[in-house]
């Protein structure tokens, strides 16, 4: 049997999105910043992480080095390059995290109800109490700083908003007369979550996932920032900008180029977000 | 008369609503309130009420997609309340649905051809390619091209949906039929396509139909016997010329008043039936009609009417009878 | 009642109305014509997208993004509507055409009581102190027929019963001392039989009492049955027949009217019968229609000529237009039955 992807709602959500221009200014943003951290190695002009103490603090187009080069002599530009790869699986690992663990607990907590909504409602109220970038800084200081526990921190830290909009989905999705339909032909409780009823959920999931994908990058910059991430010497961008924080006055490219690749990054992403919300979760537009 | 199919004896199925207001105390919504009758074999029972008046609940309670409060349903002389989970998903398979929405009764994100094939798959009726077979046939039956099977339910008018929830309701051969207001979101010329479409799969399939349908013309087209019901209860049931010739209660006298005629010369302006339909959560006293209705006695304000045969099969509950 | 079937006090010509989409471009009203006439009550009748409710938007200037009027005249008076600034639209909606919808819990907002949302709409388009603007709405609630209208007044629009809250959208409507004309876009749909007979029963009393004129757009041939003086029948985007309420329920001349009326199981030639002379087909895509007739696929009596050209208009007696080629199939303006 054929598969036709023009039957499926999809289709006319791709239709949607290509009318929406700032949604494709994102996605193209996003496939640059993919491409990128792809071919960081074809692309860089240096060894991120040879230092050449001589030519510290080139400025850009000097000495060969297209953005400049920092403190340590390093070229900013193959640091660069190299920081999408690590941001890119950075947002990867965290948002795949909070996806699992909130998808679970949340369509368990709104298909089930009762007691069980309410213990895991309760725990996820509590973890929204914390300041997100305060509760990400607890999670890493007690497993302690390192590039992989603040992926984990990160995750841990995305986990409610997704149980949140996943058990909101699965309430709405539960009172359709097609659950109804299926449960009473006999169809198990599994089948009727994982097949009947989360398909239904993907476009506020999806949503959240381009999101969130800003958020885990701008968390990771952060705790980076603070020493509680990535540690050096790795082409972070948030470590970039903290090693070179004291350089701010005197060689403006050093913070410069890694502040912009985390803002257009983290631009990409939203952009696209809203637009998809547009499309696919008109409800949220406002 | 064919033998009972199913049989209702006093069926109750009370909701607890929440107040509006914060601290405010739960109350009890009588959509189910003490109801009883039979459906027998290969007739269409139609069920008419307004809004509120615990039509669809019944329907509901009947399949057990609601636990009833109290009372019993019995199929083929078992109680189906009394049945293990295995059991009821048996007599399930003989009692299927078809609902208002054919919006939301179909799974947006499934192809037809799985929407149609779940109850075969769910009831092992034979492999993968025995079970497409029977979608297409069955597709064909309800008068869709089976080449569209490919397709989701968006890209079907609300017509065609419809057709597809009536084919997946036949597809286990099932005895009863329970259409909940099957035909009440369709235009008028497919509602007619519907209808027909269900009375030759009723003669096809010697199906039995309880339709429940806010409008009475369509419920006085297609049924054999008519029920009608004013919140929660059962005011009066009859074979359907009885019920249209010579009906008895002043509810059901109201009803055939106020569903339009379609004859522009004959526009009838006399009294109305004053007043909105009471709130189920707080029914009035004695007879649940008297606030309304024309001819409202002593006792009706205080004693809920005992339901009587007048004639074979004419059941009334008033007290003028 | 004030009838005067001489003067046209709204008169809509050739209008066409698209809503671009992803797609393409949908015309959901095709080259409609027709005329309101004073104190009349004419029916816009038809199935779901056939263009009924957007003729009513279009006429109150209320079509939503991306929906445009790409051409024709909306004739209020001596004035084209489409010429009008917002401003001057506002003045004249709610004031002078006033519209009520078919869904009467979404029509109200929910956080402000009966009262302020009344005395808006009066203070709005009268001069008049908050004293009166109050007493007035308290009046008009009375004569929709809320009973103890000073109390219901202080409500909020979820104590009320829907039935209730369509009588408060039509005292919101009929706020103006003199309102010309009334929209009703499916105005009982919503609700009960014995409650819509209680609505429609209301609107008629208030129509002869000021003598306005009605257009009421439905999909139920009995309510048109029971309140309109003059049908206009739509089918995809266009105006297929037109006539006078007896004539268009007797001799209805065109094969989708004729369709539609057998569709109803009420009619009275259905009685002991067990099928409906049923439409067959579905409506087609209205991205995909042709320069024909819309209702070809489905048509028991289509012609080639169908396919080809939409048929223009033919009277078949005085007020009786059809739009049909097996009604005139030598497309001159001859008149006949089919």
């Amino acid at each position: 049997m054929p598969f036709n992807p023009e039957n499926t709602l999809w289709y006319d959500h791709w239709l949607q999105l290509k009318q929406n221009r700032s949604a494709l200014l994102g996605l193209a943003i996003i496939g640059a910043f993919v491409v990128v951290a792809f071919l960081a190695p074809v692309l860089a002009t240096h060894d991120p992480l040879v230092q050449n103490v001589s030519l510290r603090l080139s400025k850009p187009f000097e000495n060969g080095y297209l953005l400049g080069s920092d403190d340590f002599g390093r070229d900013i530009f193959s640091r660069i390059l190299y920081g999408a790869r690590i941001s890119l699986v950075i947002g990867a690992i965290a948002i795949g995290i909070s996806l699992t663990v909130g998808t679970a607990l949340g369509l368990i907590s709104g298909f089930y109800g009762g007691t069980l909504d309410v213990l895991i409602m309760g725990l996820v109220d509590v973890m929204l109490a914390f300041p997100y970038i305060l509760l990400a800084i607890v999670i890493v200081s007690i497993l302690g700083p390192s590039l992989n526990n603040a992926m984990i921190a990160i995750g841990i830290v995305g986990i409610p908003r997704f149980a949140r909009i996943i058990r909101a989905q699965v309430l709405a999705e539960k009172e359709n007369d097609y659950v109804m339909v299926e449960r009473s032909l006999g169809t198990s409780d599994l089948e009727l979550m994982m097949v009947s009823i989360l398909p239904n959920c993907m476009a506020p999931i999806i949503v959240q996932v381009t999101l969130g994908y800003a958020g885990a990058i701008l968390s990771s910059a952060a705790l980076s920032f603070l020493g509680l991430g990535t540690q050096p010497p790795t082409p972070e961008w948030g470590l970039m900008l903290a090693s070179a924080k004291q350089f701010v006055a005197s060689a403006w490219w050093v913070v410069t180029f890694p502040g912009v690749a985390i803002l257009l990054s983290v631009l990409g992403f939203n952009l696209f977000g809203d637009g998809l919300r547009d499309i696919l979760d008109p409800r949220l537009k406002d | 008369m064919n033998p009972s199919l199913v049989s209702v004896k006093h069926l109750k199925k009370y909701f607890t609503v929440k107040s509006d207001t914060l601290w405010g105390k739960k109350s009890i919504l009588k959509a189910v309130d003490d109801v009883s009758f039979d459906l027998y074999a290969c007739e269409t029972l139609g069920v008419v009420g307004e809004s509120g008046c615990g039509k669809s609940t019944v329907g509901k309670t009947m399949l057990r997609l609601h636990e009833r409060t109290d009372g019993s349903v019995w199929y083929k002389e078992r109680d189906i309340y009394s049945l293990d989970r295995h059991e009821l998903k048996q007599v399930r398979r003989q009692m299927q649905m078809i609902f208002q929405d054919p919006f939301s009764s179909l799974n947006p994100r499934k192809q037809v051809r799985d929407i149609v094939a779940q109850p075969l798959r769910i009831f092992n009726q034979g492999t993968r390619q025995e079970i497409q077979d029977k979608v297409d046939h069955l597709l064909e039956e309800v008068g869709l091209n089976p080449k569209f099977k490919t397709r989701y339910p968006h890209q079907f008018s609300g017509g065609q949906r419809q057709r597809i929830g009536i084919a997946r309701a036949i597809a286990l051969e099932p005895e009863l039929i329970i259409c909940d207001e099957s035909v009440s979101a369709l235009d008028v010329s497919i509602q007619a396509q519907v209808l027909n479409l269900l009375l030759e799969l009723q003669e096809k399939y010697r199906l039995t139909y309880m339709f429940i349908a806010h409008d009475l013309s369509v419920v006085e087209f297609i049924s054999t016997r008519i029920m009608v019901m004013y919140l929660g209860k059962i005011v009066e049931q009859a074979p359907k010329d009885t019920l249209v010739d010579n009906h008895l209660h002043p509810y059901t006298a109201s009803l055939f008043k106020a569903s339009p005629d379609i004859d522009p010369r004959n526009r009838n302006d006399e009294v109305l039936l004053p007043g909105d339909v009471p709130s189920p959560l707080d029914p009035p006293s004695g007879c649940y009609f008297h606030p309304r209705c024309p001819r409202c006695m002593e006792v009706c304000t205080h004693t809920y009417p005992e339901t009587r045969e007048v004639a074979p099969g004419h059941w009334v509950a008033c007290h003028l009878y | 009642m004030i009838k005067d079937h001489q003067t046209a006090v709204l008169e809509v010509d050739r209008l066409v109305t698209e809503f671009p989409t992803p797609k393409g471009t949908i015309r959901a009203v095709n080259d409609v014509s027709f005329q309101l006439h004073q104190g009349e009550t004419l029916a816009l009748v038809g199935e779901s997208g056939c263009g009924k409710s957007v003729t009513a938007l279009s006429i109150m200037g209320l079509l939503a993004h991306p929906g445009r009027i790409s051409s024709g005249t909306i004739r209020y008076g001596k004035d084209d509507l489409l010429g009008y600034s917002t401003s001057q639209m506002r003045k004249i909606r709610g004031n002078k055409i006033s519209m009520i919808f078919q869904e009467p819990m979404t029509s109200l907002n929910p956080v402000f009581r009966i009262k302020d949302q009344m005395m808006e709409v009066i203070l709005e388009h009268q001069d008049l102190s908050s004293k009166a603007a109050f007493d007035r709405a308290v009046e008009l609630l009375g004569m929709v027929g809320i009973p103890s209208p000073e109390k219901r007044i202080m409500d909020f629009p979820h104590h009320l019963s829907g039935g209730m809250r369509q009588r408060v959208m039509i005292a919101m409507a009929l706020t103006s001392p003199d309102p010309g004309i009334l929209i009703a876009d499916e105005p009982t749909t919503a609700l009960d039989v014995t409650i819509q007979a209680q609505i429609l029963q209301l609107i008629r009393k208030l129509q002869e009492k000021n003598g306005m004129s009605l257009l009421l757009i439905t999909h139920d041939m009995g309510v048109v049955a029971k309140m309109a003086d003059r049908v206009a029948v739509m089918y995809a985007g266009k105006k297929i027949e037109e006539a006078d309420v007896i004539e268009c329920f007797e001799n209805p001349c065109h094969p989708y009217t004729r369709g539609l009326l057998n569709s109803i199981p009420s009619n009275k030639k259905y009685k002991g019968a067990n099928r409906l002379e049923a439409i067959q087909g579905f409506v087609p895509n209205l991205l995909e229609l042709g320069k024909g007739c819309p209702f070809t696929n489905r048509c028991t009596v289509a012609m080639d000529i169908c396919q080809a050209a939409f048929p223009s208009q033919a009277q078949i007696i005085e007020g009786h237009h059809v739009c049909c080629h097996a009604v005139n199939p030598t497309d001159a303006d001859k008149g006949g039955r089919p």
